[in-house]
């Protein structure tokens, strides 16, 4: 038994040295990667990310009689399945399945993506650093797309 | 974030369930008794290594040798012994006084006396048993000669140790509350066809189903895809074999829960069609060590493959190689994969992970404990093609408190890019599983994840899992 416990305590001592060792470098992507996405990435770039990671719940928009117009759907249908695996059913307030609608809730997008990193909620792993810079640029170049 | 707006969603993680595998955790705990994969004989002589198909290998239960998907006889033995809370093949001996208190000595596979089933003793005393055979999800006997390295007839009950053909389902219902209300879903139906013996064809169609039917889910080009598909000649001494077709390359642990962030940034998602591959793989089991090799193509990093021609693969190529030794309450495993592919298909990376299983509970009747842990380090090439380095850890450690009832904690950890400074996450479980009867399992977790930046955030992940 004595060996066994040793073992484990050998283990775990390992994998805390490996965890800390390994830990984070202190770049941010934009800082170390410069060109990895475009200096303003376009409305095509941009809204499959919310399609995959977002409107999964978040479908719909606001006002549901605003139909997503066809440069959206053909969109859709293209990045429906994301590498997350998310699909969209039913919907949570905001909807976010257009252009308006996105733009309507920017502020409260950039916050949670940005400021409380809380989007997609709960122990789903939150937007990719890339796909954060992608957003990042887009609404620095102030957030055009076919509705503005 | 408001709690009042919970309840009002119903959304689906369509993928987030997972393919049917079991744990490797199961093998790690099946060697602290020889009759919880099989009935044992009067005497047991061991056969010659050559010939040993027991071992604490992923072949020893599933068809697949490099794990995951149908079980064998031997792992649906386990499943109907050991696994569940009323068995239905008999108990192992060790594990009389663990049924929980309202099924007590009561289910009527176990004898709880000395005159316990017996099973053959040698390959030679195993056609005796072939009449003894009444299984209702396996049929048939493979032509040609029988062969030792083979599953024995008389040595898993009544249960079909080598059958021609095999049907299985495994359904996952899950719900999802994270501040809203999820319902994921996955089939899988795997089919085994094993006309002769040393030769097995396997296809696995997995659908992901969806909340508001089945409309949903043809609506998806790749709701129904081959998971699966190969072909393989086994049954060869040291559990030798040789596969080609479709499958996810062997590395690491292999992981029921494909949300695990050692799976996610090396591309071995068990769930996602991308990271299957097409290729041949080679292995032998001489019972302690182990080895599976691969190579392989694949689609390119983001392109689904098709669903069902498993030719489609771009021009990239990949080799994976998981060896290690699996001992009887121990085992370490090293593991290295790499892709080559241009830039646009994904780029280059080299993986290498180290992983280990410790089980007290073979020393220690009273300790129902077993640990099991991984370690991934890896390079790869941004889409800038400035290449990088990622790692991610995953363990685990699981308390049976009865039979049937499994309590666990995990910790995983990653760094999708260690040269970023906001990238990483930790993520915590803590849950229980419990399993009524063979064939179902409800698995119940409480998920917190811990981002590097903003604040952590909490789910519960209830999963019904229906089996056979
Ligand atoms: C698993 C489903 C799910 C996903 C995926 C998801 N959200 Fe949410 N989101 C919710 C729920 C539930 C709420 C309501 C939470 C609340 O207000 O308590 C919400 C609320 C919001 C709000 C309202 C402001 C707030 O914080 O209350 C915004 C904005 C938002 N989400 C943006 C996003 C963005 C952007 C993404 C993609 C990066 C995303 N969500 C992905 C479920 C989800």
């Amino acid at each position: 038994m004595e060996r066994v416990v040793a073992v484990c305590r050998l283990l775990f001592g390992l994998l805390t040295l490996a965890v800390a060792g390994c830990g984070s470098g202190d770049l941010t992507l934009s800082q170390a990667d410069p060109d990895i996405v475009a200096r303003s990435p376009a409305w095509e770039v941009v809204y499959p990310i919310f399609q995959r990671e977002c409107i999964p719940c978040h479908t719909g928009t606001e006002d549901s009689s605003d139909e997503p117009d066809e440069d959206d759907s053909a969109l859709a249908a293209r990045s429906a399945h994301g590498p997350s695996g998310l699909r969209a059913v039913g919907g949570v307030e905001p909807g976010l399945e257009s252009c308006e609608a996105i733009q309507d809730n920017l502020d409260d997008i950039f916050i949670d993506i940005f400021v409380d990193n809380n989007m997609p909620p709960g122990a789903w792993p939150r937007l990719t650093s890339r796909e954060k810079l992608i957003i990042q640029r887009w609404i620095d170049n102030g957030a055009e797309g076919p509705c503005n | 974030m408001q709690l009042g707006r919970c309840l009002m969603l119903v959304a689906l993680f369509a993928l987030l369930a997972g393919e049917a595998v079991a744990t490797p955790i199961y093998a790690a705990r099946s060697a602290r008794t020889c009759d919880n994969c099989h009935v044992t004989p009067k005497e047991w002589d061991n056969p010659p290594l050559a010939e040993r198909k027991c071992n604490m290998s992923c072949q020893s239960c599933h068809v697949d040798p490099a794990g995951g998907g149908m079980r064998n006889a031997s792992g649906r033995y386990f499943g109907r012994s050991t696994l569940s809370m009323i068995a239905t093949s008999p108990r192992p001996t060790n594990d009389w006084d663990r049924n929980v208190s309202f099924v007590g000595r009561r289910d009527r596979a176990t004898t709880y006396n000395d005159d316990l089933p017996l099973g053959p003793k040698t390959f030679e005393e195993a056609a005796a048993f072939a009449d003894a055979v009444n299984d209702g999800w396996a049929w048939g006997t493979p032509l040609g000669a029988p062969t030792r390295y083979g599953l024995l007839a008389g040595r898993y009950g009544t249960l079909n140790p080598d059958p021609v053909f095999r049907v299985g389902t495994d359904v996952r219902f899950a719900a999802l509350l994270s501040g809203s209300l999820a319902f994921p879903m996955q089939i899988d139906i795997p089919v085994v066809f094993h006309p002769v013996h040393h030769f097995t064809v396997l296809a696995n169609t997995g659908a992901r189903g969806r909340p508001s039917g089945y409309s949903d889910t043809f609506d998806q080009d790749h709701s129904f895809y081959l998971r699966e598909a190969f072909a393989m000649v086994h049954e060869a001494p040291y559990q030798a074999y040789v596969k080609a077709g479709r499958f996810v390359p062997s590395f690491g642990l292999r992981l029921d829960d494909h949300t695990a962030l050692i799976r996610r940034g090396f591309e071995l998602d068990g769930a996602l069609p991308e990271s299957r591959v097409s290729g041949v793989e080679v292995g032998a089991m001489p019972n302690y060590p182990f080895l599976n090799a691969s190579w392989f193509r694949m689609a390119a990093r983001q392109r689904v493959p098709d669903a069902w021609d498993i030719t489609d693969v771009d021009d990239g190529w990949g080799s994976a190689i998981n060896a290690g030794w699996r001992d009887l309450s121990w085992s370490v495993g090293a593991s290295a994969l790499i892709r080559r592919r241009p830039i646009p298909e994904g780029g280059d990376t080299s993986s290498y992970g180290v992983y280990g299983v410790v089980n007290p509970w073979r020393r220690w009747r009273f300790v129902p404990l077993t640990y099991q842990f991984e370690y991934d380090y890896g390079s790869f090439q941004r889409s800038s093609g400035a290449e990088s380095q990622q790692a991610a850890l995953y363990q685990e450690i699981q308390w049976v408190a009865a039979n049937g009832v499994t309590l666990l904690a995990a910790h995983d950890w990653e760094d999708p890019d260690t040269e970023i400074v906001d990238d990483e996450a930790h993520r915590l479980q803590t849950g229980v599983q419990v399993s009524p009867i063979s064939g179902v399992t409800l698995d119940g977790r409480f998920r917190v994840l811990v981002p590097a930046v903003g604040s952590a955030d909490s789910d519960i992940f209830l999963q019904l899992h229906l089996w056979q």
